[in-house]
């Protein structure tokens, strides 16, 4: 037989027919999902963005803002404002109308103001005057040509660093730092985020060495005996379940675990307590609904995902290694701690990370252990009560008011962006250690 | 049936002319021959040893001697125990759950089956280079110091002149001197492997064990190492399998021959490669087989 | 190449050498013994101890040794095989020397019989021979083995003319032919010992050049 009538040229056409039909199917698969990436990222930009860029943008460039006058603008200067202000405040409306106020005559509060001339509503600075934006000024007299303060000065007070000024100038910044409010246009991120960090922190450090630990224990010191082999199989495989089991699963155990400690106590009344309840070195049990409570709780959920991602870091390293290893005398932990974990550790921060990344947006368990309570502080020690990002996105979601909506929007911006740069680092780390070891 | 008079086996640095093979006729050996032989220690003994994985024997009654400083080479088709017999002289067939073994194999005098015996210590006396260059992704120094730094705390100038004077056994000093700390990953395969030699040196072993180093480099590599392997006779013992029945034939003061997992024959090398007694071995190192 | 096959290649070229050395000795004892009529020469080379004997074997073994363990290839292969071959043709050649001090002591007392002239020529022109190829030997010099392979044409020559005078000398000098035919089998020796000492310059050739120039005119 011959090689020729090994060609069918019909089957030929058909095969490269549907080769190219996959490819075509394949890629029409990459873009719906690539629009519909983009289609949601555009969404939450775009209501989202206008509590972080807002007019001041220009301001902090140094143009001046035209803003109507209207009569019967209300001002309101800041607390900021309050301190640094020596003696006069000069404030300038586009108009042309021109005010001057005395520093006494700002209450500490920084509210509204008493004296002769009220104003209320946001200031900004910028490097030469003082502009009101969205103001209402309400002047019952009005004088012009008092001298203007020396912005500088003000600034000096401050702050005046790129951050500080960013932090108080920028919408962005005021965001990012002030505690949430029943006025939508003066909510704020802090406590979330703050409560955020804690939590991971808690759980970052209880969570990996239980973690990484556990994943030594079962891939290097694999038993012999039969009976020890059925129960590491066993506990491996219960491992794996447990990393299919939804979140807020994890929600209720750590309320009965941590927060009531098992009913064995009121957390509003611990029956045991150190130290002073508002100093950052305070220790109660039962924790209650704590900052330790929520970090620990988190811990549950991602011990599964780091337990398993360090096993396939540790299977990562070659066995050859482990042999070479041996033969020079070490012993089994000798091998493990000074050649195995160290090979395996950029797989297992890899994979500690990317855990780390889905615990910070774990809103369930939160949810359970935390409550729906408003929560306009950080928190001050492990055991005092706490909010986190997912979480007060959620409070914002859920109100009646549009305002709150784009609120929330902008607290996802920022929860994608933590997101985002934990993967990035997640990432980096894989590449740079990828070469080095093969 | 041409005849061998065995001759002692006389370090090759000494003389430059070669032990005497009769093709024609019987002519006695030097008189001061027989002292020298018998003052050579030996370093391993087995004598009936067997070695099972599970129900399968991969070796049956092998009596094998090794004197010290001396370069044996076992060679043999695939599969027919020399690499079994290898690990277990350093008992790396432990890590095998199904591996066992009986009969008795000496180290310097002592029984290395007894359980009681530590097999950590065994294995800094006895080290091993194995067929794929293996560095730990670590440093060069990190690499060659990892021996020494598990079995005893060392100073730092300790440890650099350790350090030296392994990788300048290795014949490897030269080319790492100024790159101490880069990775070891970045040497070339032959490179590698003499780094895999230095380790090995670097925790003072009596015996050095190499798994076909040689079959995954290039030629020019391999020269050097069969080189080196000539050189660090004067200070270990070598065992080496390979299935390279020349290499076997250039570097090796004794050959023993394996075949489905018996000791088939076992004597100096010129005379297994000139006049072997068995004719599996004749079979077998002519190529007639495997 | 590997520092064993070095070795071993310098010491069997400082054992061909030497064994080389002992056999021109021997030649140049017997040529001596031969001409002055020097009984005490002859007996010297003639009750020789087998030391040329052991270096035969010797050098066999060691060119056996680097063959199996060595592999070399190329020139260090070829200059191994012609060793060999060399080897054998000295021993020859020194076992021929002491034939020929063998027959001096013979013909000792036949002083009656003047050799012509043309024996010491022929004499002289093996002993060229034999010191021009193992001075080709040791410089590796494949243009002077070539040149001895010419001049064993002028050895053949004084062959047949001695050949021709010990015919005319016996039909003249009957009684004497003993000690004719004794001189006779000498010369067909120094003819031998030429022949061989070409079969060592055609080894050198090959050894250096490659080429198999035995059975060629030179």
């Amino acid at each position: 037989m011959s090689h020729g009538t090994l060609i069918d040229p019909r089957r030929s056409r058909r095969r490269a027919l549907v080769n190219r039909g996959f490819i075509v199917l394949c890629i029409a698969c990459c873009l719906v999902s690539v629009a519909t990436l983009a289609t949601l990222l555009t969404s939450i930009f775009w209501t989202g963005i206008s509590r972080i860029d807002g007019v001041d943008w220009p301001a902090l460039r140094g143009e001046s803002v035209t803003l109507p006058a209207l009569d019967g603008t209300l001002v309101r200067i800041a607390p900021d404002a309050v301190e640094v202000v020596d003696e006069l405040v000069h404030v300038r409306l586009t108009g042309g109308e021109e005010f001057t106020i005395r520093r006494s005559a700002l209450s500490e509060s920084g509210g509204i103001l008493r004296g002769e001339d009220s104003f209320w509503g946001p200031v900004e600075f910028t490097d030469k005057e003082i502009i009101w934006r969205d103001a209402i000024v309400r002047a019952s007299t009005g004088e012009a040509n008092a001298p203007e303060v020396r912005q500088s000065e003000l600034q000096k007070r401050a702050g005046s660093g790129l951050a500080a000024r960013i932090a108080r100038e920028t919408e962005l910044g005021r965001f990012l730092t002030s505690p949430p409010s029943r006025n939508a246009d003066e909510a704020g991120f802090m406590p979330a985020m703050t409560g955020s960090m804690l939590i991971c922190l808690v759980c970052a450090v209880s969570a990996l060495p239980l973690g990484v630990g556990t994943a030594v224990f079962l891939e290097e010191f694999k038993p012999r005996r039969r009976w020890a082999r059925m129960v590491h199989s066993f506990s491996e495989m219960n491992i794996r379940n447990l990393s299919g089991v939804p979140s807020i699963v994890y929600g209720i155990i750590g309320l009965t675990a941590f927060v009531t400690l098992f009913g064995l106590g009121n957390p509003r009344e611990p029956f045991f307590a150190a130290g002073d309840k508002d100093s950052w070195l305070y220790v109660q049990l039962p924790f209650g609904r704590a900052a330790i409570a929520g970090g620990l709780t988190l811990m549950l959920v991602v011990l599964p995902i780091i337990i398993i991602s360090s096993q396939e870091a540790l299977r990562a390293v070659p066995n050859s290694l482990r042999e070479g290893a041996l033969a020079m005398g070490a012993t089994r932990w000798q091998m493990v701690w000074n050649m195995t974990l160290p090979t395996a550790i950029p797989g297992i921060m890899t994979g500690a990370i990317l855990a780390m990344s889905r615990a910070i947006g774990e809103a369930a368990p939160i949810l359970v252990i935390a409550g729906i309570v408003y929560i306009t502080w950080a928190p001050k020690n492990l055991m005092d009560e706490f909010t986190a990002m997912p979480l007060q996105i959620y409070n914002w979601a859920s109100r009646p008011q549009e305002d709150f909506h784009s609120v929330a929007a902008a607290g996802i911006i920022v929860l994608l962006i933590v997101l985002l740069t934990f993967n990035a680092a997640a990432v980096l780390i894989r590449q740079k250690f990828q070469k080095s070891l093969h | 049936m041409t005849q061998t008079v065995s001759d002692p086996h006389i370090p090759a640095e000494s003389a430059p002319r070669a032990p005497t093979v009769r093709t024609r006729a019987i002519v006695p050996t030097r008189p001061d021959a027989g002292e020298a032989e018998a003052s050579t220690p030996i370093a391993l003994s087995a004598r009936g040893f067997c070695a099972w994985y599970g129900s399968f024997q991969a070796l049956r009654s092998v009596d094998l001697e090794m004197k010290a400083n001396s370069v044996t080479a076992l060679i043999g088709p695939s599969g027919c125990g020399k690499s079994t017999f290898l690990r277990w002289i350093n008992r790396m067939n432990d890590l095998v759950p199904t591996a066992r073994a009986e009969g008795k194999l000496d180290l310097h005098g002592t029984d290395i089956l007894d359980k009681r015996f530590d097999v950590v210590e065994l294995r800094r006396r006895v080290g091993m280079v194995f067929q794929k260059p293996n560095p730990f992704p670590k440093s060069v120094f990190d690499n060659v110091a990892f021996g020494p730094r598990l079995h005893r705390r060392m100073s730092r100038t300790e440890l650099e002149e350790l350090v030296e004077s392994s990788l300048r056994q290795a014949a490897l000093w030269d080319e790492v001197k100024d790159r101490l700390r880069s990775s070891a990953l970045g040497l070339s395969g032959g490179q590698q492997q003499r780094l895999c030699i230095a380790r090995a040196v670097a925790v003072g072993p009596e015996m050095l064990l190499m798994d076909e180093p040689t079959s995954a480099l290039d030629p020019k590599s391999t020269a050097r190492i069969e080189e080196l392997i000539r050189e660090l006779r004067n200070r270990y013992t070598i065992v080496i399998v390979t299935h390279n029945m020349q290499q076997a034939a250039r570097i090796s003061d004794r050959t023993a021959f394996f075949y489905e997992g018996s000791l088939v024959e076992s004597g100096r090398t010129l005379d297994i490669f000139t006049n072997p007694k068995d004719p599996r071995t004749e079979d077998y190192v002519t190529g007639r087989f495997g | 190449m590997s520092t064993e096959l070095q070795k071993g290649l310098i010491g069997l070229r400082r054992s061909l050498l030497a064994m080389a050395a002992e056999a021109e000795l021997r030649v140049n004892q017997a040529f001596d013994a031969l001409l002055e009529g020097d009984v005490e020469l002859a007996r010297l080379v003639r009750a020789n101890d087998d030391r040329v004997d052991r270096m035969d074997i010797d050098i066999e073994s060691e060119c056996l040794q680097i063959l199996a363990l060595q592999q070399p290839v190329a020139s260090d292969l070829r200059f191994v095989l012609a060793t060999l071959r060399i080897e054998a043709s000295l021993e020859r050649i020194a076992d021929l020397a002491r034939g020929i001090a063998k027959r001096v002591l013979k013909i000792a007392d036949g002083r009656l019989v003047r050799p012509p002239p043309t024996l010491r020529s022929m004499c002289d022109a093996v002993r060229a021979m034999l010191a021009d190829a193992l001075r080709a030997l040791a410089d590796q010099d494949a243009e002077l083995a070539q040149r001895v392979r010419r001049a064993d044409e002028t050895v053949d020559q004084y062959n047949r003319e001695l050949f021709n005078w010990a015919l005319n000398e016996i039909q003249g000098r009957v009684d004497e032919a003993p000690t004719i035919v004794n001189l006779l089998f000498v010369v067909r020796t120094i003819e031998r010992i030429g022949d061989l000492t070409k079969a060592i310059a055609e080894d050198v050739v090959f050894a250096v050049e490659g080429d198999v120039v035995r059975h060629e005119r030179p």
